[in-house]
C-alpha cells in the first residue's frame, strides 16, 4: 500500500510533466524527475587518482555523498537511469562530477546553485523541473536499524506530508521549504530537524512515544494516553486556532465527544452554553471548570453577566473570549472521575484545561496571520406578505363572528396603506457584518531561555442597523528560563486583553415580526415616525440611537517555578492572577423611544471588577518501587476571588444633549456590592505503572470554600482508575498489524459541585424595602435563613473505556461508556412557615440525577485516495439524562416541572393531539368536557435533550492544496418556534401588538370543516374559546419538536505558496478561505435549530479569506 | 526510600499542609457580600442593631392588611359579627366572613407565615443581642425589651387565632419548621415571662428619634404593662390584670381623649401606635375602609349597628355612611385620613380605653362591682352615654362586654377574641350565621406547615 502511495504520486507527477511539456520520452521523464539535493556547499576533498569508471546512478550519488553532499532519490529512478562512463580525478568539485556525469547521459542540463541546493534542470521547460525537483527521499529506521513503515514525514508549517513505505522509505516534495522536517511515528519520539542541517537521509527514531504515548496535559502535570486511566480528550493547536469568531469554543464545537456546546445567540461575543457529560445539577451551575495554565478562569456566572441587557441576551458576553485562541497550544477536556476528581468540589461538570503556547527553541521566528471576511445570518424564515397577513386578519374576524368595522376593528390596519410592504427581516438583521482578525507572533531562544510574544486583533461588526461592533485586542508573552544544570526553572506567561463592545441595547431580530404594512419610518416632514397610538410601530432606525458600550480589560498572569532536587524529587510553586475590569454604559435616548410612550432619557453605568489570585505549592516524586514505577504528587492550593460592582442608573434627562453631557438627571440610584470568595485545598495523586502495561491511579483532594456552610466546610473527593494495555501481553500475537495497540481502562470516583452563590449559607441582613424608614431610621432585616449545613452537590462517576490502534496505526478507535449520579442537590426549597423565611437553599437528600453516555471516536490517520491524502475523525456521543430519584417531589412546587424517570428538560405539559378537523380547534388529552386540559392533565413532555450528536472532521491534501471540512450533526428535540410566536401573538390576532406578523407556516391553518392542518383556525383574540385553546397549546407538548440538524460548520480551503516562500525567503506561506455555518439542513421551521428562538439572532454564516506567513 | 533524610522537607511540607485547612478555617472564611451583613456584624454596634429594630417595625407595618397591620382587624372582624364584605368582590376575604377557611386559604396562610416571619426576625435579634459584645448595655436592654414585647404580642394573636401553635424561640430553621404544637398554657407562660422581662428592660418614656418627638410608636414600659394586663385577663388572673391595668391608668402619661382625637398621632390615649412607612398608604384601617373612595369594601354588620345604644356618640364619630345607588353602606370611620403625605393618624394597637375595660372586667370578676362600674362609666361618659344601670355581677360583665364590643369595634379582632375567650362564640354567632360550626373558632394551620412538619396536627374541622 505504501509503495503504491509513493509510486502513484510518482506517476501523477510524471503525468503532469508530460502534460506540461507535451513530450513523452520516457528517458526525459525519468531524468526530469530526479533531484539532487545538497545541504552543505563546500569543495570536494581529495579522493585519490584519476580513474575512469562506469557508474550507476546510486554510485554517482554515493560519490557525492563521499564529498559531503546528500542526495535523495527514488529507487525507481536508480533502476531506470543507465550507467554512465565517468572520468574521475581527485579534487573534482561536485559541479564537475555532475557535469561529467550529465555529459555522459547526453541530456542537456542547466545546473543552478541556490544557497543550499543544486538543482539540475534538464532539457525541457523550467516548469517541469520546478514541479518535480522537490523530492527529498530518505529512510526511517529504528535504533536497531529496522525500517519503520508508516512514519509521518512532514515539512513543518506546510501541507507536505507523507508516510514511509513498508521498507521505511519516504519521498517528500521539499523544494521551496527551509523549515523543519518533522518525522513522527507511533511508538517513537518525534524527531525535528531543520532542512539546512540535514546530513543524512537516514533518520533514526528512538522508540518511545506512540499513539498511546502521546503527551497529554492533565491536572497538575502531563501524562500520555497509555498511562492515563482517565478520559482526556486533546484538541491540539499547533498553528493556532485562527478562528473567524475569535472564540475558542468554536474550536471545540463538534469535535470533542461528550462536550455539548450550543449558541443561544448569534450576536458577536455572546456567551455559549457548554455542558460536559450532561446536566448534573438541577439548580446549580452546570458549566465546566476552565483552568488556564493552572489558574481557574473567570467563566460566565463568576462575573455578574456583562453585556446582559444588550443584543447579547441574558447570558451576556462570553468571558472565554478574553483568551485569544491563537495563544492556546492545546485544550484538554477532562471527563471522568479519574481525570477530574483532583479538582474536587468544583469538578462535577468536567474540567477544561487550556494550555498556553510555549516558546520554540531555535532562531527567532515570526508568523503573521491576517484574515477578513463577511458575515450574514444563517437562516432566514419566510414571513407573510402584506396580502397574506391581512387575509389572515380578515379571516380571523369572520371566524370570530365580528363585524368588520374599520373604525373599531383594526383588522386591516385601516389607516395604513394595505398595499405597502416592508421586508423587516432585511431591515433588522439583513445587514452584512464584517470580521477581521490579525495576529503576529515571535518566538525563539535556546533551551535555557526562550520566549514567545504575540499580539492579536479581532474586530467584528453585526448585521444590525447602526454602528455596532465588537473589537478585541490581546498581547501574550511567555518567558521560560532555567539554570545551567536545569535544576531551577521558571515560566512566566501573561496576557493582557481588552475588548470594546458597541452593541444595540436590544436584539433587533424580534422586530422582523412587525406588521408588513407598517408605514415608512420617516414621515413626509422628514421626522422619524412611530405611528399614533393605538397604531404604533417600532421605528427601527431610531432604535439605533440607544446604544451600549462595554469595555473589558483583562489581565492574566502565571508564574511557575520548579526546583528539581534530584532525579526523584522536585517542588513547584505557582502564582496566578486573573483580573477582569469592565465598564459598561447603556443609554436610552429620547430619540430612540416612541415619543407617545416613555419619554425620558436614561443612562445605566456599571463598573465591574473581578480578581482571582492563586497560590499553589506542590511536590513530586518519581522513582521505582517494587516492580514498577511510581509517580506521586501532593500539593496545597489557596485561592481568593473578589468581585465588586457599582451600578449607577440616572434618568429623566430632558433631552439627548443633556444626556450625553450627563447633566439634568431628575433621578439617580446607585448600587454597589463586593463579594469575596476563598478556596483552599490539599490534593495528591499516585500513578503506579508496571511493565508499561498495567497502570493504577489514585487521586484525592480535600477542599473547602467560602460558599460551603461552616459546618460542612471541607469535603473529601477521591478517584481510582486502572488501565491495562493488553496488546503488550504475550498472548497477544505481536505484529499482526491489525491491532497495533489496545488498552482498556476503568475509573470510579467522586467530584463535587459548589453552591451557585456566595453567602448562601449565611444568615445575612440587608436593607429593608422602605425608603421612609421607621421614625426616619433605615432598616436592616434578615434576608436569608442560615443553612450552615450547605454543602456541595456530590457526583459519583464510573467509566469504562477501550482504545485501539488498528491497521498499522491507520485507525484509532476509542469508545467509552460512563454513568454518573449526582446527589445532595442544592435546591431552593420551601420550608415550613414557622421557620420564618419561606425559602432556603438546601442539599436535599435522596435526589439523584443520572447521566449516561456512550462516546465513540474513530480516527483515520492517513489514507491515500490517489494523489489525495485523507485524514478523518468521527466522534459520536449518545447521552441520556434522567432524574432518577426525588423523594417527595410531588409535595414540592417542582412537581409541575420535573418528572422522575425523565430528563431534567422534560417539563410537564398538556398532551397536544392536533387540530380537530370539525371545529378547527386545538385538541388535547383531557377528560374535561370543554376539551380544555387542567392541572391533572399534565404529562411529562419529550424534553429538549440531544439523543445523540456527532461531529465529522475531514482533511484532504493534494500537493499544496488542503481542504478541511467539519460536519456537525445533532439529533435533538427543540423548542417549537411556532409555539413561541403564537404565545407572542396568535395568528390573525387583532391585538395591537406591534409584533404581529408571522411565518408562512401560519398559512397551514384550519379554514373549513374537514381540513387537516397543523394550526387551529385563526382568531382575532376576541373568541374566548379559541384563545383558551391557544393558551393551552402554548403549554402543551407541541412545544417540543424535532430540531435535529446537520450543519457544515467549518470549511477551509488552504493553498501553500512555495514560490512566494522562495522569493521572499520565508518559512512558509499560505492563503486560505474559510467558511462557517455555510450549510444547515433541518426540519425546524422559522428559527435556527441551535438558537431555537425566532426572536433571537441566529448564528452567523461567515466567510473569510486570509494569509498566513512564517518568517 | 521515603525515610531518607533528604526527603524530610517533603514530608514536612506534607505534614504541615495536611494540618493547614483544618487549622485555618480562615483560609476559606469570608465576610458576606458588601451589601449584606452577618448577624454578628449587625449586632456589633448600637447603630446597626437599632437599624435591625427599625427593619422589624418596617416589616411589621409595610404591607397593609398584614398580621399586625390591619389584617387581624379586618379578617377577625369578618369572622365574627362586625364586618360584612358581601358587596365587594373579595372572595378570599369572604371565606373569613362565611367561616369557610381551608388550609390553603392564601389570606389566612399569609397571616400565619407573616406572623412567624416577624417572630423569626425577633428571634435573630434576641440571639444577636445576647451574643453581642459591641453594643452598649443600655441599647442592649432597650432592644431586648422591645423584641420580647413584640414577640409576646405576636404569640398572643397566634395562640388566639390558631390555638396551639409551635413556639419558635430560636433561629435554626430545621428545628423550627418541625416544632410540635405547644400547649396554650405554655405559650401564655412564655408571653408573661417575655412581657415581665420587657417591662423591666423598656424605658418608661417613649423612644423617639429626632423629628418624631411625642410619637408613641415604639413600646415603653407601660405598653408591656398594658399587654400584660390583657394577657392576664385572658388567663382569668383577675388580680394581676387589675393591678397591671391600674398601673397604666395611673401612669399619668395617658388619658381618655375626645372621640375625634383617639387615633391621632401623639394621642394621649395611645399606649402604642405604629407609624406608616408605606409610600401610598396612610393607615391600614383607612386603606381597608376608605380606599378607594366610593363604595366601601367592608361595611359594618346590621348586628353591630343595632348594638349601638341610642345617643352613643361613637356611632356618629366612628362610623360613616355612603349612599350609592340607593343603598346605604355604613363603614368604620375611626381612621379618617387617606393621605399618605400629611400623616395625622397612626395605627393604634394599645390604648387606654381597653385598660379601663380590662380593669372593669377583672374587678367585676373579683366582686368589686362598684369599681367595675366606675371604669365602665368612664368609657360611657366619653361616648356621651349615661352611667350604666348594671348592678349584678352578670349585668356588669354584660355591660363590660357591650362596651368592649362598641368601643373596640373593628380594632384588632377584639370582638372575635372576646367571643372565643368568654365561650359565647357558639351561642352568639350561631344565632347570626346559619352556617356556624363550633370548629370555626380556630383558623386552620396552613397546609405548607403540615407538610413541613409531618407530626403536626390540624385544628379540628379542617382535616
Amino acid at each position: 500500500m505504501d509503495t503504491d502511495l509513493v509510486s502513484r504520486t510518482w506517476y501523477f507527477v510524471l503525468f503532469i510533466s508530460c502534460y506540461r511539456t507535451k513530450t513523452c520520452q520516457p528517458m526525459r521523464k525519468l531524468l526530469a524527475s530526479m533531484i539532487v539535493f545538497c545541504c552543505c556547499q563546500f569543495c570536494l576533498g581529495q579522493t585519490g587518482g584519476e580513474t575512469r569508471k562506469s557508474l550507476s546512478f546510486p554510485e554517482v550519488i554515493r560519490l557525492l555523498k563521499d564529498r559531503g553532499y546528500d542526495a535523495g532519490y527514488s529507487p525507481l529512478l536508480a533502476e531506470r537511469i543507465p550507467r554512465v562512463q565517468l572520468e574521475l580525478s581527485p579534487g573534482m568539485t561536485v559541479d564537475s562530477v555532475l557535469k561529467a556525469w550529465l555529459a555522459g547521459l547526453r541530456v542537456e542540463c542547466l545546473i543552478q546553485k541556490e544557497q543550499h541546493h543544486i538543482t539540475l534542470s534538464f532539457e525541457g521547460s523550467a516548469s517541469v523541473n520546478a514541479s518535480i525537483y522537490k523530492d527529498f527521499e530518505g529512510d526511517v529506521v529504528n535504533t536497531s536499524g529496522d525500517p519503520l513503515p508508516g512514519a509521518t514525514v512532514t515539512i513543518a508549517g506546510s501541507p507536505v506530508s507523507v508516510s514511509t513505505t513498508n521498507n521505511g522509505h519516504f519521498r517528500l516534495q521539499a523544494k521551496g521549504y527551509t523549515t523543519d522536517v518533522v518525522i513522527s511515528h507511533v511508538g517513537c519520539e518525534t524527531k525535528i530537524f531543520p532542512l539546512s542541517n540535514k546530513q543524512s537521509a537516514v533518520v533514526v527514531l528512538t522508540a518511545a512515544p506512540e499513539g498511546l504515548d502521546q503527551v497529554v496535559v492533565q491536572a497538575y502535570g502531563k501524562t500520555s494516553k497509555r498511562i492515563s486511566t482517565g478520559n482526556i480528550h486533546v484538541v491540539s493547536n499547533p498553528d493556532g486556532f485562527d478562528l473567524p469568531s475569535g472564540s475558542l469554543q468554536d474550536a471545540l464545537e463538534g469535535v470533542v465527544p461528550g462536550l455539548f456546546i450550543s449558541e443561544p445567540n448569534g450576536t458577536a461575543g455572546s456567551a455559549k452554553i457548554v455542558t460536559l457529560g450532561g446536566t448534573h445539577s438541577i439548580q446549580g451551575n452546570n458549566q465546566p471548570l476552565y483552568v488556564v495554565d493552572g489558574v481557574p478562569l473567570a467563566a460566565d456566572g463568576f462575573l455578574s453577566p456583562i453585556g446582559a441587557g444588550t443584543a447579547q441576551g441574558p447570558g451576556g458576553a462570553n468571558s472565554l473570549d478574553f483568551i485569544a485562541p491563537e495563544n492556546i497550544a492545546s485544550i484538554e477536556v477532562l471527563k471522568d472521575a479519574s481525570a477530574t476528581s483532583i479538582y474536587g468540589s468544583r469538578a462535577s461538570n468536567g474540567v477544561i484545561l487550556i494550555t498556553l503556547k510555549t516558546g520554540k527553541q531555535g532562531p527567532m521566528r515570526m508568523s503573521l496571520d491576517v484574515n477578513g471576511g463577511v458575515e450574514r445570518v444563517v437562516h432566514t424564515s419566510r414571513l407573510l406578505s402584506t396580502a397574506q397577513f391581512l387575509q389572515l386578519r380578515k379571516e380571523a374576524v369572520v371566524n370570530d363572528g365580528l363585524a368588520v368595522d374599520p373604525g373599531t376593528v383594526p383588522e386591516n390596519y385601516a389607516p395604513w396603506d394595505s398595499t405597502r410592504y416592508s421586508d423587516f427581516q432585511r431591515l433588522t438583521t439583513g445587514g452584512t457584518a464584517s470580521v477581521w482578525n490579525a495576529g503576529l507572533q515571535a518566538t525563539g531562544g535556546g533551551q535555557r531561555f526562550n520566549y514567545l510574544l504575540s499580539g492579536q486583533l479581532h474586530r467584528e461588526t453585526t448585521v444590525f442597523p447602526g454602528a455596532t461592533s465588537d473589537e478585541r485586542h490581546s498581547i501574550y508573552c511567555l518567558i521560560h528560563n532555567q539554570s545551567d544544570n536545569g535544576k531551577l526553572q521558571f515560566n512566566f506567561s501573561g496576557i493582557y486583553g481588552s475588548e470594546s463592545n458597541h452593541l444595540p441595547v436590544a436584539d433587533y431580530t424580534q422586530y422582523a415580526f412587525l406588521a408588513p404594512d407598517a408605514p415608512a419610518f420617516t414621515n413626509p416632514a422628514g421626522q422619524p415616525d412611530w405611528g399614533t397610538p393605538p397604531m404604533s410601530f417600532v421605528n427601527i432606525p431610531s432604535l439605533a440611537n440607544n446604544d451600549y458600550t462595554g469595555n473589558v480589560y483583562t489581565l492574566f498572569g502565571h508564574l511557575q517555578a520548579t526546583w528539581r532536587i534530584d532525579r526523584h524529587l522536585s517542588f513547584e510553586e505557582s502564582l496566578g492572577y486573573n483580573g477582569v475590569l469592565t465598564t459598561e454604559q447603556s443609554s436610552r435616548r429620547i430619540a430612540g423611544q416612541d415619543p407617545n410612550g416613555y419619554y425620558v432619557g436614561q443612562v445605566n453605568l456599571t463598573h465591574n471588577q473581578y480578581t482571582h489570585q492563586l497560590t499553589e505549592t506542590m511536590g513530586r516524586w518519581i522513582g521505582d518501587i517494587g516492580p514498577g514505577r511510581l509517580e506521586g504528587l501532593a500539593g496545597f492550593d489557596w485561592q481568593q476571588r473578589t468581585t465588586a460592582y457599582n451600578l449607577l442608573l440616572s434618568g429623566g434627562y430632558p433631552n439627548d444633549v443633556s444626556l450625553n453631557a450627563g447633566v439634568g438627571a431628575t433621578y439617580d440610584t446607585s448600587t454597589s456590592n463586593g463579594i469575596l470568595y476563598r478556596y483552599t485545598a490539599l490534593f495528591g495523586r499516585i500513578i503506579y505503572s508496571v511493565a508499561n502495561k498495567y497502570f493504577l491511579t489514585g487521586s484525592w483532594r480535600t477542599d473547602g470554600s467560602s460558599r460551603l456552610g461552616d459546618q460542612k466546610a471541607y469535603g473529601d473527593f477521591w478517584a481510582v482508575g486502572g488501565a491495562w494495555v493488553f496488546s503488550e501481553e504475550r498472548f497477544f500475537a505481536a505484529d499482526t498489524g491489525v491491532i497495533g495497540l489496545a488498552k482498556i481502562r476503568a475509573s470510579y470516583g467522586t467530584t463535587g459541585n459548589e453552591p451557585n452563590e456566595d453567602n448562601e449559607y449565611m444568615e445575612v441582613y440587608g436593607n429593608s424595602f422602605s425608603s421612609r424608614g421607621y421614625q426616619g431610621q433605615q432598616g436592616l432585616q434578615p434576608l436569608t435563613l442560615a443553612n450552615r449545613q450547605l454543602s456541595w452537590e456530590r457526583s459519583y462517576r464510573e467509566e469504562l473505556g477501550l482504545e485501539l490502534e488498528l491497521l498499522h496505526h491507520r485507525l484509532w478507535f476509542s469508545a467509552a461508556y460512563s454513568r454518573s449520579w449526582t446527589g445532595d442537590q442544592s435546591i431552593n426549597s420551601t420550608v415550613g412557615p414557622v421557620a420564618g423565611i419561606g425559602k432556603v437553599v438546601m442539599n436535599l437528600p435522596g435526589i439523584n440525577v443520572e447521566n449516561r453516555a456512550l462516546e465513540i471516536e474513530l480516527q483515520v490517520n492517513r489514507l491515500s485516495l490517489g494523489p489525495v491524502a485523507w485524514i478523518s475523525a468521527l466522534m459520536l456521543t449518545a447521552p441520556r439524562n434522567k432524574l432518577a430519584a426525588w423523594p417527595g417531589l410531588e409535595e414540592t412546587s417542582y412537581s409541575n416541572v420535573y418528572t422522575i424517570g425523565h430528563s431534567l428538560t422534560a417539563t410537564k405539559a398538556f398532551h397536544w393531539t392536533g387540530v380537530d378537523p370539525k371545529s378547527g380547534l386545538y385538541t388535547f388529552q383531557t377528560n374535561n368536557i370543554n376539551g380544555l386540559p387542567g392541572a391533572s392533565d399534565l404529562v411529562a413532555s419529550a424534553g429538549f435533550d440531544p439523543s445523540y450528536y456527532a461531529g465529522w472532521k475531514n482533511s484532504f491534501r493534494a500537493g499544496n492544496v488542503q481542504l478541511d471540512l467539519l460536519f456537525d450533526y445533532r439529533r435533538q428535540r427543540g423548542y417549537n418556534p411556532l409555539v413561541l410566536l403564537a404565545q407572542q401573538n396568535g395568528p390573525g390576532s387583532q391585538g395591537l401588538l406591534q409584533l404581529s406578523n408571522g411565518p408562512v407556516e401560519w398559512l397551514d391553518h384550519w379554514r373549513k370543516s374537514g381540513d387537516l392542518s397543523r394550526q387551529q383556525r385563526v382568531s382575532s383574540g376576541q373568541d374566548p374559546v379559541a384563545a383558551a385553546r391557544l393558551y393551552a397549546y402554548a403549554f402543551s407538548d407541541a412545544r417540543s419538536i424535532d430540531a435535529s440538524y446537520l450543519r457544515l460548520r467549518d470549511v477551509t480551503l488552504s493553498l501553500w505558496l512555495p514560490g512566494m516562500v522562495r522569493r521572499w525567503k520565508l518559512q512558509s506561506a499560505r492563503i486560505y478561505v474559510r467558511g462557517q455555518n455555510l450549510l444547515t439542513v433541518t426540519k425546524l421551521p422559522v428559527a435556527d435549530p441551535e438558537t431555537q428562538d425566532p426572536d433571537v439572532l441566529p448564528p452567523m454564516r461567515v466567510v473569510v479569506a486570509g494569509l498566513h506567513l512564517s518568517f | 526510600m521515603l525515610h531518607n533524610r533528604k526527603y524530610s522537607p517533603f514530608i514536612a511540607v506534607l505534614a504541615v499542609g495536611s494540618l493547614l485547612p483544618a487549622a485555618c478555617r480562615k483560609l476559606t472564611q469570608t465576610s458576606p457580600a458588601s451589601d449584606l451583613l452577618t448577624v454578628s456584624r449587625v449586632f456589633s454596634s448600637d447603630a446597626s442593631a437599632q437599624e435591625a429594630m427599625s427593619a422589624y417595625y418596617i416589616d411589621m407595618v409595610y404591607f397593609p392588611r398584614s398580621f399586625l397591620n390591619g389584617g387581624i382587624s379586618v379578617d377577625a372582624g369578618l369572622s365574627a359579627d362586625e364586618l360584612d364584605c358581601k358587596i365587594a368582590p373579595y372572595p378570599r376575604e369572604d371565606s373569613f366572613r362565611v367561616n369557610m377557611l381551608t388550609a390553603n386559604n392564601a389570606l389566612s396562610n399569609n397571616l400565619f407565615s407573616g406572623a412567624y416571619s416577624l417572630v423569626y426576625e425577633l428571634n435573630t435579634m434576641l440571639e444577636g443581642i445576647a451574643r453581642s459584645t459591641g453594643m452598649s448595655a443600655a441599647v442592649k436592654s432597650e432592644l431586648k425589651g422591645e423584641a420580647e414585647f413584640n414577640r409576646a404580642i405576636l404569640y398572643f394573636y397566634l395562640v388566639n387565632l390558631y390555638g396551639r401553635v409551635p413556639l419558635a424561640l430560636g433561629t435554626n430553621f430545621l428545628e423550627n419548621e418541625r416544632l410540635p404544637r405547644a400547649a396554650v398554657d405554655s405559650i401564655y407562660a412564655k408571653m408573661v415571662t417575655d412581657l415581665e422581662d420587657a417591662q423591666q428592660l423598656l424605658p418608661s418614656d417613649y423612644i423617639d428619634a429626632a423629628g418624631y418627638a411625642g410619637d408613641r410608636t415604639r413600646p415603653n414600659q407601660s405598653a408591656a404593662m398594658a399587654l400584660l394586663a390583657r394577657v392576664w385577663l385572658y388567663q382569668g388572673k383577675w388580680a394581676s390584670a387589675e393591678n397591671a391595668a391600674t398601673a397604666v391608668i395611673n401612669n399619668g402619661r395617658y388619658s381618655l381623649v375626645s372621640l375625634d382625637s383617639v387615633f391621632l398621632t401623639k394621642s394621649r390615649e395611645a399606649i402604642w401606635q405604629t407609624q406608616t412607612v408605606h409610600g401610598s398608604v396612610a393607615t391600614a384601617d383607612a386603606q381597608a375602609y376608605l380606599f378607594p373612595p366610593g363604595k366601601p369594601a367592608f361595611v359594618l354588620t346590621a348586628d353591630l349597628l343595632g348594638a349601638f345604644e341610642a345617643g352613643d356618640q361613637r356611632k356618629q364619630h366612628w362610623t360613616k355612611s355612603s349612599i350609592i345607588g340607593g343603598i346605604t353602606y355604613t363603614y368604620p370611620f375611626k381612621y379618617r385620613s387617606v393621605s399618605s403625605t400629611a400623616t395625622t393618624e397612626y395605627e393604634t394597637i394599645l390604648r387606654l380605653a381597653e385598660q379601663y375595660l380590662i380593669r372593669a372586667e377583672a374587678r367585676a370578676e373579683e366582686g368589686n362591682l362598684a369599681g367595675a362600674v366606675d371604669d365602665v362609666d368612664s368609657i360611657r361618659a366619653r361616648a356621651g352615654l349615661p352611667n350604666t344601670t348594671a348592678t349584678t355581677t352578670a349585668a356588669v360583665l354584660a355591660a363590660v362586654a357591650q362596651e368592649r364590643r362598641i368601643e373596640l369595634m373593628t380594632e384588632w379582632g377584639h370582638r372575635w377574641l372576646d367571643l372565643n375567650r368568654t365561650g359565647q362564640a357558639d351561642a352568639v354567632l350561631a344565632a347570626e350565621k346559619s352556617w356556624w360550626n363550633a370548629n370555626d373558632k380556630l383558623y386552620p394551620i396552613p397546609e405548607a406547615q403540615l407538610q413541613a412538619s409531618p407530626g403536626m396536627s390540624q385544628n379540628p374541622g379542617y382535616q
